[in-house]
């Protein structure tokens, strides 16, 4: 049983659709006292970093999640959003605090230079390490939508790269049994569906 | 470059207009959703041409089910008035949704939506037509002259924030005669957030769109009449970058 965190955001609908045609089974968080039925979490996060943060604090999730995070023998996927909330600091619209659980910030494209964001596109991501959350995963290409990215001060952390015009970013990252995905994986084929089955198996 | 399947639903048949008019039927949505979804187009773009007329009704049902077996970004467009139509829709797991005429009848609907569902949900859809030398934008299935200008409209839009815009060219929409080229000079220079090409795109295009760049192109009649192929496509730009 995964648990999925439902911080508001209102656009859970294909993730939902993914796991139920796995059939995997889930249950949506919205409460903090769900947390700890579960070993596997998965935190989506569309829309913007501060309202991602802003929702969990709200909702009571943010201080438990940290807890949960912080127990090694747990099991945590972040999606997008739900992954650049790892990190130390995101700097969309204004600066606010990550979990920490991830030394780094949250950048834009355009920190770098000037380009179009968001960036969606089909992507290929270059594996570092041919972690399990890879297994069957031949086909690399996934949908990506986002115009921030994580800056990873230890590279170990980095399981895979993309690149979108010219700018090498965090695809896939792993700190312990904590894992973040900027791609889409439940918009990605059955590339994406093998990573949350990946995930489930783990 | 992304391409697009742009599916029309009257009713409950696909239809594909010309020009925005008639209603020849193509087929049942739900095997052509299949059919772009296995034939790879990267993603999916549902219009519910009559949505701005009559409104969202059966379409829920129906992208409900064919949500929980198309594993790429799917968006809907036609009739959303409010949040609260929106939110029905990513309920079930649509990924963005379009919006045009009701945009067009108040603007504050972008920042509603923005603020619900983050801008990446949003596509701001502008149907242009050039009246006396100049692209106005339309509404409603493109019998109304906004009198505003798209050059203006994609500025604003850009400037208050929007995931993505989509330009149809009315004139070439469904008339299989390859893409406005004059449209695309037209909003080239935006180079800020993605735009996304539609109307009239053949295979052929591949050669001449190389040195366009665009973001992404939506693929309809071609695809239903004369064997489309997104891959082939690709692999055309490729061949042909010198």
């Amino acid at each position: 049983m995964i648990g999925i965190i439902n911080a508001n955001s209102g656009n859970l609908g294909s993730l939902i659709n993914a796991f139920n045609f796995l059939n995997i089974e889930i249950e949506i968080i919205t409460e903090s006292s769900q947390i700890s039925k579960f070993k596997k979490i998965v935190l989506p996060g569309v829309g913007n970093f501060v309202s991602l943060k802003k929702n969990l604090v709200d909702l009571d999730l943010y201080n438990g999640l940290k807890k949960f995070l912080n127990n090694e023998n747990n099991f945590f996927l972040g999606i997008c959003v739900g992954m650049q909330i790892l990190l130390t600091k995101g700097t969309e619209d204004k600066e606010t605090d990550g979990f920490n659980f991830i030394k780094g910030n949250v950048i834009n494209f355009n920190d770098i230079k000037r380009m179009k964001t968001p960036n969606i596109n089909w992507l290929n991501i270059q594996k570092k390490n041919n972690s399990q959350i890879f297994k069957d995963v031949t086909n690399t290409e996934f949908y990506f939508l986002h115009s921030y990215f994580c800056q990873i001060d230890d590279e170990k952390l980095i399981l895979a790269k993309a690149n979108y015009n010219g700018v090498e970013f965090p695809s896939v990252i792993k700190k312990n049994n904590v894992y973040g995905i900027q791609f889409h994986p439940e918009n990605s084929r059955s590339q994406g569906l093998n990573i949350l089955k990946n995930f489930s198996n783990l | 470059m992304r391409i697009i399947g742009k599916i029309e639903i009257k009713d409950d048949y696909v239809i594909k207009p010309i020009q925005f008019e008639g209603v020849r039927k193509i087929g049942n949505p739900e095997d052509l959703i299949n059919n772009f979804y296995n034939d790879k187009f990267d993603e999916i773009l549902i219009m519910n041409i009559t949505g701005s007329l009559y409104g969202i009704g059966w379409i829920k049902d129906f992208v409900k089910k064919i949500l929980k077996k198309t594993f790429i970004p799917v968006t809907i467009g036609g009739g959303i008035k409010d949040v609260d139509n929106a939110k029905e829709f990513f309920d079930v797991g649509v990924d963005k949704i379009a919006i045009n005429t009701n945009l067009m009848n108040d603007f504050s609907l972008l920042n509603k939506l923005k603020n619900e569902f983050g801008s990446q949900s949003v596509i701001c859809s502008i149907q242009a037509n050039k009246i006396n030398e100049e692209w106005f934008a339309f509404t409603n299935m493109a019998r109304e002259n906004s009198k505003i200008k798209v050059v203006d409209l994609i500025e604003k839009y850009t400037k208050e924030g929007t995931g993505e815009i989509l330009i149809t060219s009315v004139r070439r929409d469904g008339t299989l005669s390859g893409f406005d080229e004059d449209l695309v000079n037209l909003f080239l220079q935006y180079n800020k957030i993605p735009i996304i090409y539609s109307g009239g795109i053949i295979m052929d295009d591949a050669i001449k769109l190389k040195k366009y760049s665009l973001d992404a192109i939506t693929v309809s009649s071609s695809y239903y009449y004369k064997n489309f192929n997104p891959t082939e496509f690709k692999k055309n730009l490729i061949t042909h970058e010198i």
